[in-house]
């Protein structure tokens, strides 16, 4: 994994490609390598759709090696949807194959004069770009059954569905999974519109005749995997929570503590939320015959996906997550699991990002263009942004865009990115991460929960403030520092109680690179991504202005707590004080 | 014999959808206690589960929506509803976790909260018990075997969508005493004026 591949597309010539060593990359992988590249060779005042913009692809430090849950990928841009910087990451395949050919990242850079479609095939000979123009207006499910067709099933596919050739704002990038399917997203930030202008429809991966990356110390590296395992595997949560109920094992608990956005965040309870809590979905999908227990790639041991199968054991989709759940679900007033896994396959096929959908159809809810709960109108409007209608258009252009256009003032955005599934009222700390990400609202910044063993965080007083705003800074530290080894994020509940569940993370690494990593080192990595992007935002105009809640959420009470958002600007303002 | 508002229902299901009868404790389940007691000792008293259990697979309480960080110290005053949840993911998780380092996360609202009302005067508080994720898979089975008692609209939210699917199962019912002909008799408790069902789930085969 120590080249480059440049994929190069040019008003004046055909397509080229370039591929070159690793240079001054070299030591980033995921979010590191996706936020190095932009923040090096993009322009920050460039136009997101323009030429000089450029999408990067990266795996992980330890992808396409034997590290259990290594195969997550980073998708970087230019944000059409934020305007600012963009790691998107997501599971599937590709993660483990595109390491195993030998590239520690892909860079679609130029633009295409025409509007002729690409497909870019890579393999163990070498990299080809052909014609796409026969997937037009496809979605990805068939996108894939064709490209499948055509170079067999040991592929794995990386591709747009028609919100990405719109070039919408919530347009995703699909990855397909263990099965050959285009289930997993990197969905946020509109990525997918990025690769729509590099009209790059699909990039098929073959790592046949390929072998797997092998450590530096295998011994080492084998015996601290090993460790690392086994931590997961006794960690309640990685061991037990997240393989029986996946993610939505959240829908029933933030419901009860009136943390849960519905009926567009209006309220913080929905009645409905039992019917689709992770309890019951897997209870469904097990008893129809589908998988309530499930990786999106292979070499995960945690397992918090499942396969969601209609009342007569059909394939729809991959099991929603709690995300995904709460935005078409609850936030819709909606709660119909099977209505929801079909707006899931919907945006999939699509390529749409569930969560700025769900988003959206709520203040479309809210304007009037349905009413709330009413899933056969939601299913109809998403079906709207896959025919390119006008009304479409406007919806796949995200909450903010469709708030805008219907003249709806409660538009749960910030840098014009929908919120997740908890309401920053009630979880106030989550506020903070929201408002001061670089990437948008995104629960994903400060996901991770690794403070006490980086080092960072130490004591603060839970109550005030400014207890909030040192927490979120140190979960967005940790959380850069995790993306940037492109491990999935969900290992930092057992490296948070578990001081020698970390400590074989970090020995896998440097086994494998033959480093010597610390904690330390880990913390300054992800302060040193976490900078580099604040810096590219900066000079694309963003200021503390910025880094604000929409108003309403300062003036609305949440019920059923009656609480509005309380940590005020100047503590906001100090966030990135470090 | 049932009270004039409680009515009483035998379920016996087969084994493999005890799981899915489990999914009746995430929606409430109503027990008494006395005033003044401790989150601590009535869950000591109505779960079957031991002290260690209670400590350590027990690992979010909500009380009235609150999370509860010391449950010895924090008493039932009032009626109230309680919430109990293993290990959870993410950062809500991590915050709404007793005594976690990520408290501080929560909302600046009170916590620990001793339930709504706290001049309560009755001589016995009306609690309503939900058990969340693993803790229904740890607990639930014992709970429904010893029969538990609920909100009759809660039962109903429970079994109508699932009418279909419940009456094709092989279930048999009891209803009041006598035993149904067919389990679809079951949708006639809720056109009664009964506002309490006490429900016994048995698991044959
Ligand atoms: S834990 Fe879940 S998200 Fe993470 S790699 Fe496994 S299946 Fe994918």
């Amino acid at each position: 994994m120590d080249k480059i591949l440049r994929i190069k597309m040019s008003p004046d010539q055909e397509p080229r490609t370039e591929t070159e060593p690793i240079g001054g990359y070299a030591g980033f992988g995921g979010r590191g390598m996706t936020s190095a590249i932009i923040a090096k060779e993009v322009p920050p005042l460039c136009h997101p759709l323009g030429e000089d913009n450029k999408l990067v692809i990266a795996p992980g430090l330890l992808s396409g090696s034997a590290a259990a849950m290594s195969g997550r990928i980073s998708v970087g841009c230019k944000s059409p949807l934020t305007g600012g910087i963009k790691e998107a990451n997501s599971g599937g395949q590709p993660a483990q194959v595109l390491a195993r050919l030998g590239y520690a990242a892909i860079v679609l850079e130029g633009k295409p004069a025409d509007d002729k479609l690409y497909k870019i095939v890579i393999n163990k000979n070498g990299v080809e770009i052909l014609p796409g123009d026969n997937l037009k207006m496809t979605g990805n499910y068939d996108t894939v059954e064709h490209l499948k067709s055509e170079y067999g099933d040991k592929i794995c596919c990386i591709s747009i569905g028609q919100a990405g050739e719109m070039k919408l704002g919530a347009a995703s990038i699909a990855f397909t999974d263990m099965e050959l399917r285009p289930s997993r997203h990197a969905g946020r930030g509109g990525v997918g519109a990025v690769m729509g202008s590099k009209r790059v429809k699909a990039i098929v991966l073959d790592d046949s005749g390929m072998s797997m990356r092998k450590a530096q110390d295998p011994d080492k590296f084998k015996e601290a995997n090993k460790k690392f395992v086994e931590g997961l595997r006794q960690h309640a949560v990685t061991g037990q929570g997240l393989p029986a109920y996946g993610t939505n094992v959240l829908t029933n608990v933030v419901n009860e503590a009136g943390a849960y956005p519905t009926y567009n965040f209006k309220t913080g309870r929905f009645d409905g939320a039992s019917a689709i809590s992770g309890e019951t979905q897997a209870e469904t999908e097990t008893a129809r015959g589908g998988q309530a227990t499930h990786g999106c790639h292979r070499g995960c041991v945690i397992r918090c996906s499942g396969i969601w199968v209609d009342k007569d054991g059909n394939y729809v989709t991959k099991q929603p997550e709690y995300e995904t759940v709460w935005s078409h679900g609850g936030n819709c007033g909606i709660d119909d699991l099977d209505a929801i896994a079909m707006l899931d396959r919907l945006d999939d096929d699509f390529g749409l990002d569930t969560i700025e959908m769900g988003a959206t159809i709520g203040v479309a809810m809210e304007a009037g263009l349905a009413e709330f709960g009413d899933a056969d109108k939601a299913i109809e409007l998403v079906k709207e942004v896959g025919k390119g209608t006008p009304l479409g258009r406007i919806l796949g252009s995200g909450a903010g865009i469709t708030g805008k256009v219907f003249g709806v003032e409660r538009v749960p955005v910030v840098k014009n990115q929908s919120m997740p599934a908890y309401d920053p009222r009630a979880v106030q700390g989550m506020g903070v991460t929201y408002a001061t990400t670089t990437m948008g609202a995104d629960h994903t910044a400060g996901y991770a929960v690794t403070a006490n063993i980086l080092g960072v965080g130490g004591n603060v007083d839970a109550l005030k403030p400014e207890g909030q705003v040192d927490l979120s800074r140190d979960l967005q530290v940790a959380t850069a520092a995790i993306d940037s080894t492109g491990m999935c994020l969900f290992i930092a509940f057992a490296i948070l109680d578990q001081q020698e569940t970390f400590q074989a993370l970090i020995d896998m690494i440097n086994s494998f690179h033959g480093l010597n990593f610390t904690a330390d080192d880990f913390s300054d990595l992800g302060k040193k991504v976490l900078k580099l992007e604040r810096e590219f935002n900066e000079q694309a105009g963003f200021s503390s202005k910025d880094d604000r809640l929409p108003d309403y959420f300062r003036k609305e009470a949440l019920a059923p707590h009656n609480v509005t958002f309380q940590v005020s600007d100047s503590d906001l303002d100090t966030v990135f004080n470090f | 014999m049932p009270s004039h508002n409680t009515a009483e229902l035998k379920l016996t299901v087969p084994k493999k959808m005890i799981s899915f009868m489990r999914l009746l404790i995430s929606r409430g389940i109503r027990l008494e206690t006395r005033p003044g007691i401790s989150v601590k000792e009535f869950l000591k008293t109505v779960l079957p589960a031991d002290e260690n259990y209670l400590e350590n697979s027990i690992q979010t309480i909500f009380m009235n929506g609150h999370a509860v960080d010391d449950p010895v110290q924090t008493l039932i005053t009032g009626p109230c509803t309680i919430a109990l949840s293993a290990a959870m993911p993410g950062v809500f998780g991590a915050a709404f976790r007793k005594k976690g380092i990520y408290s501080g996360m929560r909302a600046g609202y009170l916590q620990n909260s001793s339930g709504d009302e706290n001049n309560f005067n009755g001589e016995t508080v009306p609690v309503t018990l939900k058990c969340f994720n693993q803790v229904a898979e740890d607990l639930g089975n014992t709970l429904l075997e010893n029969g538990v008692t609920m909100d009759i609209k809660d039962f109903e939210n429970f079994w109508k969508p699932e009418k279909n699917v419940l009456e094709n199962r092989a279930l048999r019912a009891e209803i009041n005493g006598s035993p149904a002909d067919d389990v679809s008799e079951v949708a006639g408790l809720f056109e009664q004026k009964t506002t309490m069902v006490k429900i016994r789930v048995v698991a044959e085969g």
